[in-house]
């Protein structure tokens, strides 16, 4: 198989193998304590790996969502220490990632790629490591101890009304607040003692609420900033899947019995 | 949260008023996977699906189902977070150059729309997944949300 050439020649052999249309990025791994690979135990690795793909991932995802991307590690050498990534020759990720990373233009980056790349850049710094890679005829820092990437910043932040459906863990307390247990985690929502009258006895149990709050878009999704207000208990009393569709389907009847549900909807949205 | 397009809530409701049929086995395959797979997955519905599905029935019958749709099915609403997620799978698509392919027109673009929306209102509500058999979405959710698409397939019992 035909095995791409990285930038510059390594001086150790390539190991693994890699598609031909792969294309080898050369990274260097530094720190004062790292003269070569036998300085980096396992455990680092791993984790510089996990986190390294991660970043690279959210970057092939974000230029294109439909082809997912494979990386691959190589090869590994001194120089503190090398690291030889395979990545998808389509993908540019010396102008698309490298080199805002370098220049600290983090505002070109999307939020996701910000965010792997703050991950990544804390590990290194908890080690006082820093990973390098060959641009426009040096070796420039991207990330970690000597060029350390801040904290992005949510992109979004606004007031908005949400409904929230889960358990009810807590009610009460001095200052009156429902603490509900959603699939999405634990929300902490302030309530009058008017509202809150309303739930009780129903500790442990479903229900649905509209809050206000707000909320900052991040990498999973929407966080609440503080505690929302509850503006209003619904009428949502939980069901297991089966439950709630075979009530459905017996209020319905037939009526979808001869409905074809792809034309159904190709009908509706054209 | 496990979200339901409405091609897919059609299909289940169907399998569930005729378990024989045998084109409904595939959308029983899909309720046994979830049921085993996510016992204590809560059904989710967008309203633009509650409104697709609303009008499958007279509308004398609407405030009877509504009611019971409020009561067993986490109904979600076009927020502004929604509507801002939406945006922004439209705005991807413009940069990849979606919107001007000649191809995507009339009802195509339609379905486009409506499928933002969905997406737009799962993400804003921080939902796990979207069951959909349209062929389109996995691929317009850009990795937001996990959309899974089509019916599995039915265990065949053996033939002897």
């Amino acid at each position: 198989m035909h095995l791409p050439s990285p930038s510059s020649a390594p001086p150790w052999p390539i190991l693994g193998q890699v598609e031909a249309e792969g294309r080898v990025h050369r990274l260097f791994l530094e720190g004062e304590d790292l003269q070569g690979p036998e300085d980096l135990p396992l455990e680092d690795l791993a984790g510089l790996l996990e986190d390294l793909g991660g970043l690279l991932r959210a970057f092939a995802q974000g230029q294109s969502p439909e082809t997912p991307a494979t990386f691959s590690l190589v090869g590994l050498g001194k120089g503190s220490v090398a690291l030889d990534v395979s990545a998808p020759q389509a993908l540019n990720l010396e102008k698309g990632l490298f080199l805002p990373l370098s220049e600290g233009r983090y505002e070109a980056l999307g939020l996701e790629v910000r965010e792997a790349a703050y991950g990544l850049s804390k590990r290194l710094m908890a080690k006082d490591w820093t990973l390098k890679a060959h641009l426009e005829g040096k070796t420039k820092p991207l990330l970690g101890a000597a060029h350390p990437v801040p904290k992005p910043e949510p992109e979004l932040v606004l007031e908005d009304t949400l409904t929230l459906y889960g358990e009810v863990i807590r009610l009460g307390g001095v200052e009156p607040k429902l603490d509900l247990r959603t699939p999405q985690g634990e929300y902490h929502i302030k309530a009058s003692r008017e509202r809150l009258k309303e739930l009780q006895g129903t500790l442990y149990q479903a229900i649905g609420v509209r809050v206000r709050g707000r909320f900052a878009r991040e990498k999973g999704g929407w966080r609440p900033l503080g505690s929302p207000e509850l503006l209003e208990v619904l009428p949502y009393q939980g069901a297991g899947a089966r439950e709630a569709l075979e009530g459905l389907a017996s209020l319905l009847g037939e009526a979808y019995r001869d409905v074809d549900p792809r034309a159904f909807v190709e009908k509706l949205r054209g | 949260m496990e979200v339901l397009d409405t091609d897919c809530l059609i299909a289940l409701l169907k399998a569930l008023d005729d378990p024989k049929n045998p084109s409904n086995l595939a959308a029983h395959a899909l309720l046994q996977e979830l049921e085993a797979q996510r016992p204590q997955a809560r059904l989710a519905l967008p309203l633009p699906v509650v409104s697709e599905l609303l009008t499958g029935e007279r509308p004398d019958r609407w405030p009877g189902l509504l009611d019971y749709l409020e009561k067993r099915f986490a109904l979600l609403e076009l927020n502004k977070m929604a509507a801002l997620e939406a945006a922004l799978i439209f705005q991807g698509w413009r940069e990849r150059g979606v919107l001007d392919d000649p191809e995507v027109k009339g009802q195509a673009r339609q379905c486009l729309r409506t499928d933002a929306f969905i997406l737009g209102i799962a993400i804003a509500h921080r939902c796990q997944r979207v069951y959909t058999l349209d062929k389109r979405l996995p691929a317009l959710a850009g990795g937001r949300i996990e959309v899974v698409l089509g019916l599995p397939e039915p265990q065949q019992p053996p033939l002897l």
